[in-house]
């Protein structure tokens, strides 16, 4: 088990680096960080040429990238080309917007869509569980954008306007007590929520399925154990070990779903962070947050890994 | 959503000489049977939304093909006479800000966003498969160096990556679907791997071994045929995923730009002008929405049709 897991680690570690090389590649290509002052007729070419030598980068690119790395396994991501400070602290002020909305979307879908599935397995084929799959096949095929769009035009300027008084905001993050927040919360969170929710139903009705069909939920019947019993403590238990995975995983691909999300409601985090950092060619910033992604990724792939060893004794660590 | 019903003329062969002569090719002789694409036909017919759904799409793409013949304006024609109107008789759609007509754009925009779900569900249908199936086929050292480079492409951050490559390139129909399809093949190889394990050992593939038919051959012949039914169904799911991605690159900016048309490109322009002008955001959104929702469900019924462990 602890060899597994050493090795599962040790694997994702590699893993992580090489991504490392290949996001550092590709976000040097992502713009000029000196293109301005290159248009610019008053910088001369020794300006130039002393500022590149001040970013290190006139060196090679293997070059740059040792000096990169080695201030990137010590958590330190460089300077912002574009904004006169480091990205560590850029980022940091990004991290919590994101976190809480994050956070409470995938609070919210998992809430909901885990007693839906449980529930559609129960009763398959009937009318809740008909309507439940339409529902979520309209969910995978939401973009999310349109759907926050949408949102926030009936929710927030028509339901306005027709109230006479604002229940949600259309755009932007404040913290002035619970009431301004969720004002501000609820729409971004839920139209991320919405497509976890179909995703996150549809897995756990599969898995209740499985469930169901079993043996030992079988023998439990049979020996006389309650429908509500074996439903709750036979079948629920093991058909929530996939669900567990599966929002794993997804934690660890919020940077997709942020990056449109934030955009839409001009919520100030990561995503919102990446698509000003494009725009304006400040590849430090780009490269960071692209890392960071990848780590994520890889870290709740390691984490579903070692979840699923855990709670499901079947799982074999050669 | 399987139907249970029974169906009547349980015996009755189709009369089609060419399926009769297929049925002889195959050696099963003439029986009183039905072969095996009668068998998912019959099933798929029975699911009756994907039915329908296959039908909407098909009408979609031949759409999309004769837009210039059909689209009632250019898409790029400005009208100052007829600037932001709500949907009327002459413009189903409305207009926008420059009176360029709404329906025109969308027709047009369709082609790209179809034209790119149908590329990287090709693409990816061709990648995946060939990786898979050697992959699975050959094992060893050969599935752990193509298995590793597919969980390595899975472990980049999708979006972001394909947001920072938009902004290298400049996206165009062609090349967005390139990279969408080089960024989301992993998905078709593993399953095809997955499914071809399950088949190599078997005996007809030992036999096929055993007389002396090469690997080539044995893939191409014994093994591709058997991963019809997941590499059909996935590749739909592909499709709708890719227009999606599509219109959300494009959304963004960094995808299909402007002056030519797509479903995203067109949301972006619509936002500055939703609260005046609904229809721009409407209806652009509502055909991504429509045309991945059809193709989702005719996956839906491919996956009921095409599973061979389902009952007839």
């Amino acid at each position: 088990m602890l060899a597994y897991i050493v090795r599962k680690t040790l694997s994702s570690i590699v893993v992580l680096f090489l991504a490392s090389i290949v996001l550092f590649l590709l976000t040097n290509l992502s713009g000029d960080p000196l293109l301005q002052l290159r248009q610019n007729p008053q910088v001369s070419g020794e300006d130039l040429r002393r500022i590149s030598a001040e970013y290190g980068l006139d060196q090679p690119i293997y070059v740059q990238y040792g000096i990169w790395f080695k201030d990137a396994v010590q958590l330190d991501f460089g300077t912002s080309f574009k904004q006169n400070t480091d990205v560590n602290s850029i980022i940091a002020r990004r991290i919590w917007p994101t976190a809480l909305l994050m956070g409470s979307s995938l609070l919210l879908a998992v809430t909901i869509a885990v007693p839906f599935g449980v529930y559609s397995a129960i009763k398959k084929y009937s009318i809740i569980d008909k309507l439940g799959t339409f529902a979520s096949f309209l969910g995978y095929s939401m973009p999310i954008f349109w759907l926050a769009l949408i949102m926030q035009l009936v929710l927030a300027v028509y339901l306005t306007n027709w109230l006479g008084t604002r229940i949600f905001y259309v755009s932007g993050y404040s913290m002035n007590g619970i009431v301004d927040l969720l004002q501000h919360l609820t729409l971004p969170a839920l139209s991320l929520a919405v497509i976890q929710i179909a995703e996150f139903s549809r897995f756990q009705r599969g898995a209740m399925l499985d469930v169901l069909s079993s043996d030992y939920l079988r023998t439990a019947r049979a020996k006389g154990l309650s429908r509500r019993k074996v439903y709750l403590k036979h079948g629920l238990r093991n058909a929530l070990i996939p669900t567990i995975t599966i929002v794993a995983l997804s934690i660890g691909t919020v940077f997709g779903g942020a990056v449109v999300t934030e955009t839409v409601f001009s919520w100030p985090g990561l995503g919102f962070l990446l698509i000003d950092s494009l725009q304006k060619g400040d590849y430090n910033v780009t490269r960071a947050l692209l890392v960071i992604g990848a780590a994520l990724i890889i870290f709740f792939n390691l984490v579903a890994d070692i979840v699923y060893s855990f709670v499901d004794p079947r799982v074999r660590y050669d | 959503m399987v139907d249970q019903r029974k169906d009547e003329g349980a015996t009755v062969r189709s009369g089609d000489p060419m399926e009769a002569a297929e049925v002889r090719g195959e050696g099963s002789g003439r029986v009183e049977g039905r072969t095996q694409r009668e068998i998912i036909w019959r099933r798929f017919k029975r699911h009756k939304l994907a039915m329908v759904a296959g039908i909407v799409l098909l009408l979609l793409y031949l759409g999309a093909i004769a837009t210039p013949w059909i689209a009632p304006y250019d898409y790029a024609e400005q009208d100052f006479s007829s600037m932001s109107q709500a949907p009327n008789l002459s413009h189903p759609m409305g207009t926008d800000q420059l009176g360029r007509d709404e329906f025109t754009r969308v027709l047009y925009g369709g082609r790209v966003s179809m034209l790119v779900g149908l590329g990287v569900g090709a693409f990816i249908t061709v990648i995946g498969t060939g990786v898979g199936i050697i992959s699975g086929y050959y094992g060893r050292y050969v599935d752990s160096g193509l298995m590793g480079t597919a969980d390595f492409v899975l472990v980049l951050p999708f979006i972001p990556v394909l947001l920072v490559l938009g902004s290298i390139f400049q996206f165009n129909a062609i090349t967005i679907t390139l990279v969408i399809a080089l960024l989301l093949w992993p998905r078709m190889a593993r399953l095809v791997r997955g499914q071809v394990l399950s088949i190599r050992d078997q005996e007809y593939v030992q036999a096929a071994k055993a007389v002396g038919v090469s690997n080539f051959r044995i893939m191409l012949r014994h093994i591709l045929p058997n991963t019809f039914g997941i590499v059909v169904v996935e590749a739909t799911l592909i499709v709708a995923l890719a227009i999606i991605i599509e219109s959300i690159v494009s959304f963004l900016g960094l995808g299909i730009q402007p002056p030519t048309p797509s479903w995203g490109n067109m949301l972006t322009d619509a936002r500055s002008q939703m609260t005046t002008q609904w229809w721009l955001t409407i209806f652009p959104g509502l055909m991504i929405v429509f045309t991945a929702l059809c193709v989702n469900f005719l996956g839906d019924g491919l996956r009921d049709a095409l599973d061979p462990k389902a009952v007839e």
